[in-house]
């Protein structure tokens, strides 16, 4: 591990933006098109997975999704959309193109056969009914699973057994090496939990160079909307946040200003056991984003990557720490695997934060 | 025949190992100076340029192979001595992190020991290159004490894409009174709201320039406290960190008997840091504490005439330092390293010094960690020794 360390400092020394390549593959993310077919999600908040001439196949990444579907002259009479990781009483609203059937399968997967199609650009909208009327919901945190992947149900199960969860927020570090059969297995056996799982990428899923995160899972910053609560992940996975990526963290920022804002992420800025230094590369840098998130308003702050169970305030912000995934745990905390659940109430504009032990 | 010399030592006690450079001075320090003189010939193993090359391969995973083919025996003994310390620090600290999986008040101490494992190591093979590939009486002897006051004024530039500062105009004042050491350095930029302000306090209490010092010697080991302060007023925050901690020098020939004019440079400490956030309508502070570890490996540099006619090295003019710094909370934070230790590590730095004349000099820097630094200036001393 130690020569790997140094080779890997020697390889990147003057890389000041480590996750720049990543950053711009963002831009990419829910952009696809054929011969005959392109399709574009709104905000990148999907991944797509397969796309032929007659079937969509996206991963969702968010609860909510706009695709724009443009067809070439020559175009099929119906088209299949799948959505993997669909939020349960999704409904999807297809303008003028019809929906001729569609149907939900285990593992949160949702279809629809669309038809007949006149070549006409279709613009569609899939969302739960109440998914943009601000109202109380609760949803789940886990980070650091990793090698521990063979006793995630046991977390997926205790998730399922917590009350009016809506969706599972990951902050990074799903696998041990990134690989595709490792992201594949995961996505296997998330069929075991009974709500949807967006997340962000951790250190772990650099390992493989570049990264497969995004091709699987989808966008590594994103932000969305649900029931008046704005969510913001970002990719700390490097130590750090792309220079580009905090542009787009102003416009989150603005948007997300008049109500309450979550904004989860793996490294977090700052250790608050400082002399560990698992954090930001850059003190300084760790600042900036800070003050950044409390001049933006920003309510709650969800980070991975230590192994344990923190809570703390950056910067006035309240600040969670959850790496109860199940990987190597951190030792004589008394935590062991965990989630957090968070109960968050837009008309009373407060967050709530649990602790929900697994073990 | 290319023959080497060397003196005759005994093997370093165990106590010795370099965990601690710091620790290993103070009884290093009370030792007579080894002199120049009185070198034994020995027979070399293999004529340049195979002990130079060999310093480099098979000397990256076994240090003082090049020593070795020199025919250095007792110098290759201790670089490999410094070598297994080194490594099974980083072994040890290692298993500590992992079996604790970086437990909280485990970690701090763990990563002491892995980087000054990794430190020692690093200034280690550079000492075996330099043991190596260096006179054997170095290119320079230590500056016999340091000048009353140093002054300097520079550019520094900053690769920085995470801030809009770039350039900066750079001050620095050096004073020993004696014992005594006291430094002020700035950093500005042209455009305000960057500004960083460093006050450091120290007090030789071993070694160069503390009281009952020898002539002739470079090392030292002197406590210090310091206090900064850098403003980011346009991105909203200031960083105020209060250190404590001990700076060290040994030179080479205290622990390499036969190798002169190079440098083992430790310091560790502690320090807290406070941020404060400007964000309107609230009072957002943060604190934590950071751990201080810089090491590194440096040669004295003689003035252009290099090696005098008697073999002799030249009068000290200036010296040139490679280390290691854990702290990121300068303009070149921490290496962006990825893996497990993702944001651990700190940054590497190349600084050097070198007077064209008693009172004229310049000073040059260049760091590598989330970003590139480089620095120059111009220097000037009052009271050289």
């Amino acid at each position: 591990m130690i020569w790997r360390a140094w080779l890997g400092a020697a390889l990147l020394l003057g890389c000041a933006r480590p996750g720049e390549e990543r950053t711009l593959a963002d831009r990419q993310v829910g952009h696809a098109a054929t011969a005959t077919l392109r399709v574009d999600v709104d905000d990148g908040l999907a991944a797509v997975r397969v796309l032929e001439d007659d079937m969509v196949s996206l991963w969702a990444n968010a609860p909510s999704l706009r695709v724009q579907l443009r067809f070439a002259a020559t175009f099929p009479e119906t088209l299949r959309l799948e959505v993997h990781n669909c939020m349960p009483r999704s409904a999807l609203d297809a303008g003028l193109v019809g929906v001729r059937a569609s149907g939900r399968e285990a593992g949160n997967v949702c279809w629809f056969e669309l038809g007949p199609l006149d070549g006409r650009p279709a613009s569609l909208a899939l969302a739960p009914p109440d998914g943009q009327t601000p109202s109380a919901f609760r949803f789940a945190v886990m980070s650091d699973v990793q090698e521990a992947i063979d006793r995630v149900q046991d977390i997926y199960r205790r998730i399922n057994r917590e009350p009016n969860i809506d969706f599972l927020l990951g902050a990074g570090d799903l696998t041990e090496h990134g690989s595709a059969e490792e992201l594949e297995r995961f996505q296997r056996e998330l069929q075991g939990l009974d709500i949807p799982y967006y997340t962000t990428l951790g250190n772990h899923e650099l390992r493989e160079s570049p990264s497969l995160f995004q091709p699987y899972f989808g966008r590594c910053n994103q932000s969305f909307e649900w029931r008046g609560v704005r969510f913001t992940l970002l990719d700390s996975a490097s130590a750090t946040i792309d220079p580009l990526a905090y542009d787009w963290l102003e416009d989150w920022l603005r948007l997300g200003a008049n109500g309450l804002h979550v904004v989860a992420m793996h490294v977090p800025p700052r250790d608050p056991y400082g002399l560990r230094e698992l954090a930001f590369a850059d003190r300084n840098e760790a600042a900036k984003l800070l003050a950044r998130l409390a001049t933006g308003g920003v309510d709650l702050t969800l980070y991975g990557h230590i192994h344990s169970y923190y809570h703390f305030e950056n910067a006035g912000i309240p600040a969670y720490i959850s790496g109860g995934g199940g990987s190597h745990p951190e030792r004589f905390d008394h935590i062991g695997r965990h989630v957090l659940v968070v109960s968050a109430d837009p008309a009373s504009q407060t967050l709530q934060v649990e602790v929900v032990r697994v073990d | 025949m290319n023959l080497r010399h060397h003196r005759s030592i005994r093997p370093v006690p165990g106590w010795l190992a370099p965990l601690l450079i710091a620790t290993t001075a103070p009884p290093a320090l009370h030792d007579p100076i080894p002199a120049l003189a009185l070198p034994q010939p020995v027979e070399p193993r293999a004529s340049p340029p195979w002990p130079e090359l060999a310093a480099v391969f098979p000397g990256a995973l076994v240090f003082g192979s090049g020593t070795w083919l020199q025919g250095r025996t007792a110098t290759t003994e201790r670089l490999l001595l410094l070598e297994g310390a080194s490594l099974l620090a980083i072994i040890a600290g290692g298993l500590v992190v992992y079996e604790t999986g970086a437990a909280r008040h485990w970690a701090g101490p763990a990563e002491l020991t892995i980087g000054l494992g990794a430190g020692t190591l690093s200034a280690s093979f550079l000492a075996n290159l330099y043991a190596t590939w260096a006179p054997q009486t170095g290119w320079a002897l230590p500056e016999p004490k340091p000048p009353l006051l140093a002054a300097s004024v520079g550019y520094l530039y900053a690769a920085d894409p995470q801030f809009a500062d770039h350039h900066f105009l750079t001050t620095e004042l050096d004073a020993h009174l004696g014992p005594w050491h006291l430094a002020l350095d700035t950093a500005h930029s042209p455009t305000p709201g960057n500004q960083r302000i460093e006050l450091l306090a120290g007090y030789r209490a071993l070694g160069q320039s503390a009281p009952g010092a020898r002539a002739g010697e470079g090392s030292f080991l002197e406590p210090q406290i310091g206090f900064s302060s850098h403003r980011f007023d346009s991105d909203g925050f200031v960083s105020s960190v209060l250190q404590i901690g001990v700076d060290s020098r040994l030179d080479a020939q205290q622990l390499l008997p036969d190798v002169q004019g190079g440098f083992f440079q430790a310091m560790v400490g502690v320090a807290r840091q406070a941020l404060a956030f400007d964000v309107p309508g609230t009072q957002a502070h943060d604190a934590s504490s950071m751990l201080l570890l810089r090491m590194g490996f440096g040669l004295y540099l003689g003035r252009a005439a290099g090696i005098l006619p008697t073999g002799a090295p030249a009068s000290n003019a200036g010296e040139l330092e490679f280390y290691y710094d854990h702290r990121r909370d300068g303009f070149a934070g921490g290496l962006k390293t990825t893996g497990p230790i993702s944001g651990f590590a700190g940054h590497l730095g190349l600084s050097g010094e070198y007077r064209f004349s008693e009172a004229w000099g310049l000073r040059a820097l260049a760091e590598a960690g989330s970003h590139w630094v480089f620095g120059i200036s111009a220097l000037l001393r009052a009271g050289s020794p």
